[in-house]
């Protein structure tokens, strides 16, 4: 009797001495009658006598909330906590536990620190996810991993086989070094792809790298049948502060692909360095290096000239000055000149670029000019940009129910041609009336705009541009009935001849809208005014906040239609899109999951 | 082939070590809407809350839906002003023993003055739901 009494104590002991090793880093644990979980919420709620446990301290209550996201919950309903009782609880589990009791009686009298009344979501909004689970037992550890006991899981509403325990949600990975599994998917384009990732979190070193292995060979896809790709990126510095070194690097078996880069950032109160260093190679072809560095002086807010270099330690180099000066917050000027010299197997270039530009915004107008000059220093020849825009504010006449908007412009260019320049020389003019609609009898809407450009090109041949666009709108409910003309001209006048083109195209459209659905459909008509092709698209939600997309085309003049795609679509956790439909141009059914 | 399915899942089940009669089911009233409108109409066998076109009116009526109750239930309203209870309401539903899946009941309030007010529902002594409100 002793011995058994003995082994029981021992037994005891060890179980004890287990759980508290198991629930150890847990931030709650609630036990309950009812306890639901959904996985897209990331959201508890409990009821019916809740025995639970926040940061080792006990609450007892008939319901409990809690959001692993917003780390803030709820206890209503007879709840006794520190040995007092209350009718709600509050809490938060941010960095310290802080709390709030308050009781409805003759007064509100509330107790411990004040907070704001968390969000509530109700069983019926849980139960809306996807995937949610009912269990007897929860825990929630420090980074959102969510483990329950006597689990009923739940998928699109309908139950699923029950288990004794299992893992909710993985949670995020802990903030120190780690590795764990990466990508797991399946694409037309990679074939099987899975990945290791190494995730780096040291004091000094933070960085995330990646190694996938893609397999294609066994799925008979185009392209490397098998290999891997290597990529990640890292900084080195004290956690919390500017790092002094950034790296980013790719590798892929798949033509032997290599990009390497070091970048350092160092910024000071006068002067801003950086240091960036570029390493690129591919099978059968050079590597490609480059070395780049800049520096700037930055004292004034105004004028803050900077100096870069760059250089692939042999032939080609790059050095720049370059400076904005910005005296008012309307006048903004940039300066600079660069000479460029880039050596590759087979071509040599020099070249020196200067280049100005200043922009003028007082309220009413904006006026914007900028000048190019670059020399080729090899072959001893220049190009020439300039160009000078003078934009006036839209005006409103007849009560804000007319736009109308002036714009000038002059633009000029010379660049070689042969042995001699081509220039152009083309000053122009624009203006552009808009509306924000007129009320036609029998509740239709009227919507007109027009565009007419100006142009003078070397100051012999002038075009004139006019472009309008008229639309009737009439609203029924969801549903927008709209008919659109739209009509261009063009013409051009060179001495006393008018040479021209004018096109009208004539639109319908029918277009069917609610809170969270919509469809439309388009019909187009040609010059003469007979069908050309319908255009119907639509995206509209069903049960399970599944939604179904559609696209077609169907061609008058083919009698047939061209394009079709349909499908059912699913957003899954937020993680994931599920796609299930059919494609009239591929001619099959398709599943397509695209991660978000 | 569907019976080898059937018979995996059977097996996953025994596997699961959970009986049906031991998984959680849900016991307890809840309260899925605590709404002020301007008032209810009957639309057949429904009642529709009518809702104020934006701000609270001063004659607010406190509209609620409860889910999953079991026998004689006690709905207990109490609205306070400044953190002092100012009005209390008792509504009594249902029959011993009887099972209600979807209740909705309402109650109309005094008219109050401009202020902010503090809704508190309890349901056979349990404070289920509290509501902050602003009338305008």
């Amino acid at each position: 009797m002793e011995r058994f009494t003995r082994s029981c104590w021992i037994r005891a002991l060890f179980f004890t001495v287990l759980s508290s090793l198991v629930l150890a880093g847990n931030l709650l644990e609630i036990k309950a009658p009812y306890i639901l979980y959904s996985q897209d919420h990331k959201y508890i709620y409990a009821c019916g006598g809740v025995e639970a446990k926040v940061a080792g301290k006990k609450i007892r209550s008939d319901y409990f909330y809690y959001s692993i996201r917003a780390k803030e919950g709820q206890a209503t309903g007879s709840v006794e906590f520190m040995e007092k009782k209350y009718d709600v609880l509050v809490f938060k589990l941010s960095k310290k536990f802080k709390w709030m009791g308050i009781n409805f009686g003759k007064k509100i009298e509330k107790a411990g620190s004040p907070l704001s009344m968390p969000k509530l979501r109700s069983p019926d909004e849980l139960k809306k996810a996807a995937v949610f689970f009912e269990a007897h037992r929860i825990t929630v550890g420090k980074y959102g991993k969510v483990k329950g006991w006597d689990v009923q899981p739940y998928v699109l509403g309908a139950p699923s086989i029950p288990l004794s325990s299992f893992i909710l949600d993985p949670g995020s990975p802990p903030p120190k070094t780690n590795i764990r599994p990466g990508t797991l998917r399946f694409t037309r384009q990679d074939g099987a792809m899975v990945g290791l990732v190494l995730d780096i979190k040291e004091k000094i070193y933070r960085g995330r790298y990646e190694t996938r292995y893609f397999e294609r060979g066994l799925f008979k896809l185009s392209g490397e049948p098998r290999g891997i790709i290597f990529s990640g990126y890292g900084s080195l510095g004290r956690k919390g502060k500017t790092s002094w070194l950034e790296n980013s690097l790719f590798y892929t078996t798949e033509g032997k692909y290599l990009d390497f880069s070091l970048y350092s950032r160092r910024e000071g109160k006068i002067f801003l360095f950086v240091l960036q260093n570029r390493v690129s190679s591919r099978q059968y072809e050079k590597p490609y290096y480059w070395l780049s560095s800049s520096l700037r002086f930055k004292k004034y807010r105004w004028f803050q000239p900077e100096i870069s270099l760059g250089w692939d330690y042999r032939s080609s180099y790059q050095i720049s000055l370059a400076t904005y000066i910005n005296p008012h917050p309307s006048l903004h000027m940039d300066l600079s000149w660069m000479k460029n010299q880039q050596v590759t197997s087979y071509t040599t270039t020099r070249t020196s670029t200067s280049s100005f530009h200043v922009s003028y915004n007082p309220s009413i107008f904006n006026f914007s000019a900028s000048a190019l000059l670059s020399r080729d220093l090899l072959e001893k020849t220049k190009r020439k940009d300039i160009s000078l825009n003078l934009n006036f504010r839209p005006l409103s006449l007849l009560q804000e129910s007319l736009s109308a908007g002036f714009q000038f412009f002059f633009m000029f260019s010379s660049f070689p041609y042969g042995n001699d320049y081509y220039e152009k020389l083309s000053p122009g003019m624009r203006v552009s009336l808009s509306s924000s609609g007129y009320s036609l009898p029998m509740g239709l809407i009227f919507l007109p705009s027009l565009d007419i450009n100006q142009t003078w090109e070397r100051g012999k041949i002038s075009w004139t541009e006019f472009n309008y666009f008229l639309s009737f709108q009439k609203e029924m409910g969801n549903l927008i009935l709209a008919l659109e003309i739209n009509g261009n001209s063009r013409y051009k006048l060179r001495q006393l001849w008018v040479e021209g083109t004018t096109n009208v195209f004539l639109n319908g459209r029918i277009r069917w809208r609610t809170a969270h659905s919509s469809a439309s459909a388009v019909f187009y008509f040609d010059r003469n005014m007979s069908l050309e092709r319908i255009n119907i698209r639509g995206d509209i939600s069903l049960f399970w906040e599944l939604s179904f997309r559609f696209f077609s085309l169907y061609n008058q003049r083919l009698r047939k239609i061209t394009i079709f795609e349909g499908y059912l679509e699913k957003n899954l956790r937020g993680a994931i899109k599920v796609q299930l439909g059919y494609s009239l141009s591929h001619k099959k059914y398709f599943i397509r999951i695209i991660p978000l | 082939m569907k019976k080898m399915v059937l018979l995996f899942l059977v097996l996953l089940g025994f596997i699961s070590c959970v009986s049906v009669k031991n998984l959680p089911q849900n016991p307890s009233p809840y309260i899925s809407k605590i709404d002020l409108v301007k008032g209810v109409k009957q639309e057949g066998e429904r009642i529709v809350p009518l809702p104020f076109k934006g701000k609270i009116g001063k004659k607010p009526m406190v509209f609620l839906i409860l889910k999953n109750a079991t026998g004689v239930n006690r709905v207990k309203i109490r609205l306070y002003s400044k953190k002092i209870l100012i009005e209390e309401y008792e509504i009594s539903f249902g029959k011993p023993g009887e099972y209600y899946s979807r209740v909705v009941l309402w109650q109309g309030l005094k008219a109050r003055k401009k202020g902010t007010y503090t809704l508190a529902i309890f349901v056979n002594r349990n404070l289920l739901g509290i509501k902050k409100f602003r009338i305008e």
